[in-house]
């Protein structure tokens, strides 16, 4: 199989969802030695570019997202182990966490899996984040941008408590704060000092390049 | 005139001296009480209610009671659920779902309504609010994604399953919704079917999780049977919280198939716009208004008198009655001058 046509076929599987064809067809660009970062770059990060807009144009939705995110973890499987050290450089950390109070997750999962298809390194929190665990693991990880989740307006007022944590223990300047999440908007985002706001999980991707960008 | 005489006149599809207002306060309630948390709120029928009617004098609105399972429709099946005890929660969260694979759901069983858990202070939570008179709004959650994914079926294996095993997806709303029916059937026999109406929310079934067509596939044909089983029990009319964007499915017409008793209260989310609201659904069924619930926190109290206001202005237009509220529930950490501004708004712009 051409290299070309391979990675037209990484991209389609990652678009329908189908992870057992992509680690079929990931092991397939290893064996025939095709270079496993083109396989990721130029195949299956194309096809979740392809979900992302479909998601954002309301033409996918969260059932075929979760199989195309299985899938990607599936190639990524094959594929990550053969990268070269250059290659594995990320673009960023990115700590993410849904916080406390606060156990809605599948916008979360998503936003982490887009980010590391986007070439970050992801610190996955999970959810219902203890406040005061964002500012431990910021210490220890020291991550670009600590990305916040909420989906209840009572959770989502643990936003400002994390960035006041982080102004006491003197680490706010050195990372970038970007929320997302169902009752959050610009102008809360703007309210409580954030440094960036997403709406949805694509735009998360964006916004977090951007946050890095201006480092 | 007295609060409880707008909400049934509009449960008759009557105007008053001015638009009801109904803001789908639930929390806050606790917090009018002193609580920190809302622990006690979900969980003790007595304050639950006692919060409620308080907080209604208080801010003279015309909300019923409200009651919601404190299981929240997960712990009958053995799904854990933590109760609000921590002021960061907003209402009680399932954790685990009882079912993780296809083999938990062929061996799990359907629960009795009288001895589920939690269902003893559900039954005193709806006896409490039934003793009112007011036609409390009582929360029978079943046959949508909602009820199901997350409460008995853990969400993404539901999601997943909704593509690989449609077969497993609809025997899981199937028994979602046969439970709902078993609950509705005890609460009549306990309670009257002109007591009290039932009512539900609908987050997971939006279009941000499904598709018009998955909706039409999954979840509508058996909310269809169920609420026409529903209503053959003398049960008058559902009051339905569509919660968040349903745009989609409201353009691809499913949201007609489904009844829900003439003079039914269907309230959107922000998602969907008041003009379009009124437009399809204005004729048909009782309405109540979608602002959006975080602007409570980061307006002004003019601002949001403003905000009221313009959404009162559209909502009245409809046929039905339209009552102010806003599109999900109220922050429990909102200001009260702002829920108080709800009324105000009626009282000042709502006049008939």
């Amino acid at each position: 199989m051409e290299e070309k046509e391979l990675f037209e076929k990484l991209k389609s599987a990652v678009v329908e969802g189908n992870d057992k064809e992509m680690k079929k067809l990931s092991q397939l660009a290893i064996d025939n030695g095709v270079d496993a970062y083109r396989a990721l770059i130029d195949g299956c990060a194309k096809g979740m570019d392809v979900v992302s807009d479909k998601y954002e144009k309301k033409e996918m939705f969260v059932p075929e997202i979760l199989l195309s995110a299985r899938a990607m973890y599936a190639a990524l499987d094959v594929l990550m182990p053969h990268l070269k050290a250059e290659e594995s450089k990320n673009t960023g950390t990115v700590m993410i966490g849904v916080v406390e109070g606060d156990i809605h997750d599948i916008g979360k999962n998503i936003v982490s899996l887009l980010l590391k298809v986007g070439g970050f390194e992801v610190v996955d929190l999970g959810k219902n984040v203890p406040l005061k665990t964002f500012v431990e693991k910021a210490k220890e990880t020291k991550p670009d941008i600590i990305g916040l989740s909420a989906l209840m307006t009572t959770s989502m007022m643990g936003m400002p408590e994390v960035i006041g944590m982080m102004k006491d223990a003197g680490i706010r300047d050195q990372v970038k704060i970007l929320i997302g999440g169902a009752p959050i908007s610009q102008k809360f985002a703007d309210q409580i000092g954030a440094d960036g706001y997403a709406p949805t999980g694509p735009s998360a991707i964006k916004a977090a390049e951007k946050l890095i960008g201006g480092n | 005139m007295e609060a409880s005489e707008r909400w049934l006149a509009m449960l008759r599809g009557e105007k008053t001296d001015r638009i009801p207002t109904i803001p789908l306060i639930g929390g806050h309630c606790a917090k009018v009480m002193g609580k920190p948390d809302l622990g006690d709120f979900y969980t003790k029928p007595g304050f639950n209610i006692k919060a409620q009617m308080l907080s209604r004098e208080l801010y003279k609105y015309d909300q019923p009671p409200m009651v919601i399972d404190p299981g929240y429709f997960a712990a009958c099946w053995g799904t854990e659920v933590f109760q609000p005890y921590n002021p960061k929660m907003g209402a009680p969260t399932p954790g685990r779902a009882a079912v993780q694979t296809a083999e938990d759901l062929e061996k799990i069983e359907l629960p009795d309504p009288k001895t589920a858990p939690w269902a003893k202070e559900s039954l005193e939570m709806i006896r409490l609010a039934v003793d009112k008179k007011q036609m409390p709004i009582v929360w029978i959650q079943g046959g949508w994604v909602s009820a199901t994914a997350g409460m008995l079926v853990e969400l993404e294996t539901f999601m997943i399953w909704m593509i690989e095993e449609p077969k497993l997806a609809k025997k899981a709303l199937q028994m979602t919704a046969d439970y709902a029916y078993l609950q509705a059937e005890l609460f009549v026999n306990e309670f009257g079917a002109d007591t009290w109406i039932p009512g539900g929310a609908n987050p997971t079934d939006s279009n941000v999780l499904l598709s018009p067509d998955m909706f039409a596939e999954y979840p509508m044909p058996i909310v269809k049977k169920l609420n026409e089983k529903i209503l053959g029990l003398g049960l008058p009319l559902f009051y339905i919280h569509w919660c968040s964007d349903h745009n989609k499915t409201i353009e691809a017409g499913h949201f007609d198939k489904i009844p829900f008793g003439e003079n039914g209260v269907i309230h959107f989310g922000p998602e969907v716009s008041m003009d379009v609201i009124v437009k399809k659904f204005g004729k048909r069924y009782n309405l109540i208004g979608n602002i959006n619930p975080p602007l409570m926190m980061t307006t002004t109290y003019d601002k949001w008198l403003e905000i009221c206001r313009a959404n009162i202005e559209i909502g009245k237009e409809a046929e039905k009655v339209y009552a102010i509220g806003v599109g999900c529930e109220l922050p429990p950490p909102a200001p009260p001058s702002h829920v108080f501004a709800m009324t105000k708004a009626a009282e000042l712009y709502g006049k008939y």
